[in-house]
């Protein structure tokens, strides 16, 4: 069975957070933390210890704090960089490519959605996506295993929804699908990608409707682990 | 003898570290970097995670929001710092309580042995004292006086000094 992955984006709400982020950027770029630290430094060497386990331990607190101040920087511009260049691959695009959707998911490396999104791209031959209009109702597209004919019997579909919202229109949702071109074989196994089903999100069963589909579609579980995921660490 | 030269030493129970004031100073310096980094960092990023396009609805992709996953890793990275200051503070304050002991034993066991010297001292002076009235010919016996006063004197101000140097706490 095939999971139905979807993709949502609120680039209204979007680009207000790319807003405050790139303010915060460039506030911070100008704003020198180590001074403070400094200071606390120099004030406790003036103490002169000669008594208890400070005179161990301060140098490496410090240390530690100035160093997580630099990947908090860091965090945010790359941050800034990210939302930005999300907003300018969805914006006013009517048809998207598996490598725009691959693109903006590697702006956020090692992110458990650029994991899972490799995972799911590695293992499809020339995916496709295309941008339904506002005509057609997205709760038509059944889930689709990979075994099922199509109409055509050329194309498995594997639908990954994305709804837009449009900065001063009614919010249109748009659904976008990605499928797998195979001409030669209707049925197509991915043993790799069955594999790699234990790291992806939940998904509905085949028998639910799309309805209750998109119904479970917030909120989302972000599952990640801390010890293999260092986004700080290109 | 004590080892310390309680000269160049500290002579006054004032002088012993004060943990209160060594943290207050502290706090004064990382206060406007806490302000920084409150207002400006943490609530912008928690008031997108919440309601804005940094929370996991507003953008996602395969289930998962990344801009969200890097939002909730900078405040976790704050929160960090948050818990290593106050590591610091425990640090400094404990090692404060630690010194300022050490420094009140070598403040007492320094008066103490000045007082047993003032104490030979005058002992010394009045045996001398007692010599010059036994012998006529001796005629120094006004400025040992004055030099019985003066050491008696000091004892005194020593012995204050050490009472006021064990009521530190």
């Amino acid at each position: 069975m095939k999971d139905n992955y979807i993709c949502n984006i609120d680039i209204d709400k979007l680009k207000h957070s790319n807003n405050q982020i790139s303010l915060l950027d460039n506030s911070l770029s100008y704003k020198d933390f180590s001074t403070y630290f400094i200071d606390i430094e120099k004030e406790i060497n003036s103490i002169n210890f000669e008594h208890g386990n400070c005179i161990e331990n301060y140098k490496e607190d410090i240390d530690s704090i100035l160093e997580m101040i630099t990947e908090i920087k860091k965090g945010i511009s790359k941050l800034d960089n990210a939302l930005s260049r999300t907003i300018d691959s969805f914006q006013a695009k009517d048809e998207l490519t598996g490598s725009d959707i691959e693109q903006v998911s590697e702006t956020y490396p090692k992110t458990t959605a650029y994991l899972k999104l490799k995972s799911i791209m590695s293992n499809m031959k020339d995916p496709i996506i295309k941008l339904l209009d506002n005509s057609e109702n997205v709760q038509k597209i059944p889930p689709v295993e990979t075994t099922t004919e199509t109409s055509n019997g050329m194309n498995e579909i594997i639908p990954i929804g994305l709804a837009i919202g449009a900065t001063g229109v009614v919010a249109s949702t748009g659904a976008v699908y990605l499928s797998n071109k195979n001409t030669n074989n209707k049925n197509i196994e991915l043993p790799d990608y069955e594999e790699e089903q234990e790291v992806l999100e939940e998904s509905p069963k085949k028998e639910e409707n799309l309805e209750d589909v998109f119904s479970k579609v917030t909120p989302y579980r972000a599952e990640r682990d801390q010890s293999v995921f260092d986004i700080y660490n290109d | 003898m004590s080892k310390v030269d309680w000269i160049t030493w500290k002579t006054n129970p004032n002088e012993l570290i004060n943990p209160n004031t060594v943290l207050i100073k502290i706090e004064e310096l990382s206060s406007d970097f806490y302000q920084y980094l409150n207002h400006s960092i943490y609530e912008v990023l928690e008031r997108e995670i919440s309601t804005g396009g940094l929370n996991k609805s507003s953008f996602n992709i395969v289930g998962t929001s990344p801009a969200n996953e890097i939002a909730e890793r900078i405040l976790e990275k704050m929160n960090q710092i948050s818990q290593i200051l106050n590591k610091l503070y425990t640090n400094l304050l404990e090692s404060c309580k630690e010194q300022r002991k050490e420094e009140k034993k070598q403040l007492t066991k320094s008066i103490e042995d000045k007082i047993l010297e003032e104490e030979k001292i005058l002992d010394n002076t009045l045996k001398l004292q007692e010599k010059i009235r036994n012998n006529p010919m001796m005629q120094q016996e006004l400025q040992l006086d004055n030099i019985i006063e003066l050491t008696k004197e000091r004892i005194n101000k020593l012995k204050k000094l050490l009472e006021d140097a064990n009521s530190v706490e």
